[in-house]
Formats: structure tokens, C-alpha cells, sequence
């Protein structure tokens, strides 16, 4: 068994005196290890982030996205954090303690490691969901960390009520349904385009920009969380936040990405995007790549290399890159 | 309680690639010290791997730290093994648990090898037994065939794409005429459905579920359709439903299963 082929290795770092596997994509024409080829260029770091799901990502999609970075010279890594995946330690609690940044602290040292073991110049840590979470404290608390990929990141705290537990427990009765037994009955499929009727009918209603409220927080606002954002907005770290459809406020909701945004991007250094059809988990082939497409060209606006030639030739076309991104702010709702 | 279990770090623990038919197979060796038996876990379809993921590292340091050495990996073209998941068949992962079976016994030739499946993992490991390798065969969730297998994730896109207002059969009818069809990340060829409805389980002697044998050798098949056992197949909408299974019991109970199918020295290594 050997832990290094000819694209990645496995490799592991200690958090807290905890063992942690991660996946080290090196980058094209790159030797085997941290110490190869220097040279004069900045290194840059991108770490992956699929919080509770096993490092390579639902679908694969962060197998794909590290691959398709590493191609471009970036040194991308996947880790599983503490008690996930291939990792070491223990899952403290039976509910995951994420909205408090409990993990922050170890994406922190895994940074401040491969930094040292990567002679990396600077982080950047691509996250979705609770891993986008993750990644907000983890940047707050280490200036390695330069830059954010968000995807779908959230800023309320998680409220388990009743009448939710009701809701999912009817959603998950009607998925059971729509199985294989019933799906495959003419009053199944009667019950399919019945229910995607009325879901869509729902999605039309309840997306209207203007009842989305933007001005007070709620009382379930993640405030420690909002700190971090403004903290790093003041401090100037560059963000690309991708949004899914299902993510974006509907009516009575509160958009927390509308109100974070204007008071903290006066020079554009937080740049939003909907990617309209991509799941929130961005796995399906769409949403994959256009996650993929959006940081390439945002890691090559703002964090190029010298020498990967995809690189070199994003940055003559620069300006175009910018504005093809920066245009993209009109599409958040 | 589990967690207990994974607070002991394995120095033993590896986790590397091994070359086979071009691509690189990653895998995970629960070492053990002096191990009594070893066991090939062969996990499920690549659509449900991740339900099942912390489970089943917790199931395989379970073992390693009662002497069986346990090994687990992902399929070529699934997660952290190379390869493109569209050129794969069921025929190929077929391949790869035999290869790592093979490389697994090659360890220690005298010491019993066990094969253990979840899911699309039974029914690779069932035919695998069936054809005489392997001491023992545990089963947990065995389908009959593979298109059982398939069917979840499919039910589940079913529901995610309610607005393209098909059922499941229309989508089953497109990929039979020849259609590829992504499901949740994954690019399935119309080849990998037709495959499906070939792939039939090994039968097995004895009684549908429960102890048996086959050539002698013993069987244990366990269906998990209640308690928390049942959650490792994940929600029916295709959430992870908890990190934290408390799979104490079945651990246990499949343990001692192993420990008296095969005569193993009961103790746990310190």
C-alpha cells in the first residue's frame, strides 16, 4: 500500500493531539513533495471543506473541484475533521456544536500545518453549508487565511421545533411513497405530478425579493458568526459566496447575505453569485461545474499563479474575468 | 457506547492506494497486532456511501481493536480511489473486492478471512464467497439483486426532481432505451442499469436470514430494518440522518457471531 501515486497523496496532520486524513491533490507538473520546486512564485493553499459527508464530497463534487484546482497549480487539500470520515477523535456531541465554531479551531491548525509543511503563502478554504461556517471562524482566528469559497453558507441558529419535526417526517413519508412501489402505479405517478405541481406553485409565491426582510436581524441570527464576517470584511479577506436556489429567503425570511454584504464591500472584495439550478449541495454536474468555473476564475483574478498556463491565460483576459464575476452581484435576490 | 472505541488512536492504521488495472484502489487497514482473523469490508453503492461512512470506520476500529485486522475501501471511480465512475460496472467492483480479498489473505495465508458487505457490498461479497474464497460471509442489508440497489438512489432523485414531473419508472424506461441519467452526482450509463438487472445475489443455503452456510463455511445475513441499524441506509430524502448511531449492540452481537462461526480467541487487544 503506498500513500502517494502520482496525483495525490494521503496525508494526515495532528489537531488537538488528534489524528487527521486529509487528500493532498499536487499540483501539475509538481514533484512528490512540500519541499519541491519553490521557486519564486507565491504558493497557494485551497483546502476543502464537506463538513459531516466524508472528504471527497457528495457526488464526488470535491474530488473533482481539487483535481480541476490542482491542474491549475494550486496545492488542494481535502480533510475530514475530528470524529468524521477517515479521522481520529470523537464526535463530542450528539448534535454537531458547528454554529459555535467547534471546529474553527482545528481548520485553523490544519492550515497553520500546511502552511509550514507546504511553505504556502497564503490559505484559502472553500466550504459549503456548516463547512462555509467552518470556514468563517476558522479564517476570523488565522491570517493565513486570505480567502473564502462559500457555498451556501447560513447565519441562523438551527431551531429543532415540533411543528418542523412534523413537516419532515411527512416529507420523508411522501419520498417512501414515491419509491419503488408507488412510483410505479398509475396513482403514483398521479401523486408525482400532483406534488411538483404544488411545489412549484410554492417556489413561484415564495420567492419574491421584496418580502424578503433585510433590516433587523432575527432573534435566531448566529451573532458570534456575523462578528466573524465583519471582522474579516474589515480585515479585507476576499470572499466568493455561491448561492443555490434553495438557499436564497423566500417571504418572511431574512436575507443575511443582503444585509452583510452592503455594509462590508465597498471595493468588491465579497462577491455573491447564484447559481441558478445547482443544488445546496452543488454535486449534481451543473452546480459541479459551475462551482469549479467561478473559483478558477476568481483564484485567478485575485490569487494568480505564474505558471499554470490556464492561469497565465485568465489573467491577460483579467479585466474580463472581473467583470464577468463582479456582474454577477445583481443576480443575488 | 462506540465513542469510547474511537478515542484509542491505531498506530496501526493506514491508509494508502494499491494499484490495480491501471487505477488506485484507496483503502484503509485497521491493523491489529497478532490478529486472530481478518475481514474484507465491502462497503455499499457509491450513491450511499457516505451515509455509512462513519459507521462503518467506527465498525472496522471496532474490530481492529478485538484482533480482526479489517480493511475497507472505495470502488474504483468512487470517492477517494481513481477512475471515472461511467466506466465502471458492477462486474468491475466485482474485480476489485476479489483483487483486495486476494491481497488481504496474501497477508497472513494461515489466518481465516472473513467477507463482510453492506448493501451493493453483500451482494459483491455473497458472490465472491459463492465462489470459495473466504472463511465466513456476514451480510448486513444483502439486496437480491443490483437493481435493488440502484432503486433507492433513484427514488430519491425521483423526489428531488418532482419538478420534471416523472416517476420512477419513466426514468427506470429511459435508461433502459439507452439514456444515461445523472443521480445525485453520479453519471449512470444506461450500460449500469441493464447490468443491474443481471447482477443477481449468490444464493445461500439454509435459512433467507440468519445464520447459514455455504460449502460449509458460515453465513450470518442481517436485514437492518429496525433500531438504529436501520439508519445507516440514511433518510429516504438521502440525508445523513446522524453522525452519532449508538450501533453498540449490532457491533456486538456480530462480533461474538464471527468470534463463534469461527472459533476465534475471544480478548481485546490492549
Amino acid at each position: 500500500m503506498t500513500e502517494a501515486i502520482e496525483s495525490r497523496q494521503v496525508i494526515t496532520v495532528a489537531a488537538g493531539g488528534v489524528r487527521l486524513r486529509g487528500t493532498y491533490h499536487k499540483p501539475q507538473g509538481e514533484a512528490s513533495d512540500s519541499s519541491a520546486d519553490l521557486g519564486e512564485r507565491k504558493r497557494i493553499g485551497i483546502i476543502f471543506l464537506t463538513w459531516v459527508l466524508p472528504r471527497a464530497g457528495n457526488g464526488d463534487s470535491a474530488v473533482y473541484w481539487a483535481e480541476s484546482l490542482a491542474k491549475c497549480g494550486y496545492l488542494a487539500f481535502r480533510f475530514d475533521l475530528p470524529g468524521l470520515g477517515d479521522s481520529d477523535g470523537d464526535l463530542a456531541t450528539p448534535g454537531i456544536d458547528v454554529e459555535t465554531g467547534a471546529y474553527g479551531s482545528a481548520l485553523s491548525e490544519i492550515a497553520n500545518q500546511l502552511v509550514e509543511r507546504f511553505h504556502l503563502g497564503a490559505v484559502i478554504v472553500a466550504g459549503n453549508c456548516a463547512g462555509a461556517v467552518t470556514a468563517l471562524y476558522a479564517a476570523a482566528a488565522n491570517e493565513w487565511i486570505e480567502g473564502l469559497i462559500l457555498l451556501d453558507p447560513y447565519f441562523h441558529l438551527q431551531q429543532d421545533s415540533p411543528a418542523q419535526k412534523v413537516l419532515l417526517h411527512w416529507h420523508v413519508r411522501v419520498i417512501k411513497l414515491a419509491g419503488d412501489r408507488f412510483a410505479q402505479s398509475k396513482p403514483g405517478d398521479i401523486a408525482v405530478k400532483l406534488l411538483s405541481r404544488f411545489r412549484g406553485i410554492y417556489h413561484r409565491l415564495s420567492q419574491k425579493p421584496l418580502l424578503v426582510r433585510r433590516k433587523t436581524l432575527p432573534s435566531i441570527a448566529n451573532l458570534p458568526l456575523i462578528r466573524c464576517w465583519k471582522q474579516l470584511a474589515a480585515r479585507r479577506v476576499r470572499m466568493l459566496v455561491l448561492r443555490s436556489p434553495s438557499s436564497t429567503p423566500r417571504i418572511g425570511e431574512f436575507d443575511y447575505l443582503g444585509f452583510l454584504q452592503p455594509s462590508s464591500n465597498s471595493d468588491d472584495r465579497i462577491i455573491i453569485k447564484l447559481i441558478e439550478r445547482a443544488t445546496h449541495a452543488f454535486a449534481e454536474s451543473h452546480g459541479k461545474e459551475a462551482v469549479r468555473t467561478n473559483a478558477a476564475q476568481w483564484l485567478s483574478a485575485y490569487f494568480p499563479l505564474t505558471r499554470c498556463a490556464e492561469t497565465r491565460d485568465n489573467r491577460r483576459h483579467l479585466p474580463t474575468i472581473t467583470e464577468g464575476i463582479l456582474g454577477a452581484v445583481t443576480n443575488v435576490h | 457506547m462506540e465513542g469510547q472505541f474511537d478515542r484509542l488512536k491505531n498506530p496501526l492504521e493506514q491508509a494508502g492506494y494499491l494499484e490495480f488495472r491501471g487505477t488506485h484502489i484507496y483503502a484503509v487497514l485497521h491493523g491489529a497486532a497478532e490478529p486472530v482473523a481478518r475481514v474484507l469490508l465491502v462497503g455499499p453503492f457509491a450513491s450511499e456511501r457516505h451515509f455509512s461512512y462513519l459507521p462503518w470506520v467506527r465498525w472496522a476500529r471496532f474490530l481492529a481493536a478485538r484482533r480482526i485486522e479489517a480493511l475497507r475501501f472505495d470502488y474504483r471511480g468512487v470517492g477517494e480511489s481513481t477512475g471515472t465512475f461511467e466506466d465502471m460496472s458492477f462486474g468491475d467492483w466485482h474485480e476489485d473486492t476479489g483483487f483486495l480479498a486476494g491481497w488481504l489473505r496474501s497477508r497472513s495465508p494461515g489466518t481465516p478471512l472473513i467477507l463482510h458487505g453492506l448493501e451493493l457490498g453483500a451482494l459483491l461479497a455473497g458472490r465472491l464467497f459463492a465462489n470459495g474464497v473466504g472463511d465466513a460471509l456476514l451480510s448486513w442489508s444483502a439486496p437480491k439483486n443490483a437493481n435493488e440497489v440502484l432503486r433507492r438512489p433513484l427514488s430519491r432523485h425521483v423526489f428531488k426532481s418532482v419538478y420534471e414531473r416523472k416517476p420512477l419508472s419513466e426514468y427506470a424506461r429511459e435508461l433502459e432505451a439507452g439514456r444515461p441519467l445523472e443521480v445525485e452526482g453520479h453519471q449512470w450509463t444506461s450500460r449500469l442499469w441493464r447490468e443491474s438487472l443481471q447482477f443477481e445475489a449468490a444464493p445461500v443455503e439454509g435459512d433467507e436470514i440468519g445464520a447459514a452456510r455455504c460449502a460449509g463455511r458460515p453465513v450470518k445475513q442481517v436485514k437492518l430494518d429496525g433500531g438504529p441499524a436501520a439508519l445507516l441506509k440514511g433518510s429516504a430524502m438521502g440525508y445523513v440522518v446522524s453522525q452519532n448511531l449508538d450501533l453498540s449492540d449490532l457491533f456486538t452481537e456480530n462480533f461474538e457471531w464471527l468470534v463463534q462461526a469461527l472459533g476465534l480467541p475471544q480478548g481485546r487487544l490492549q
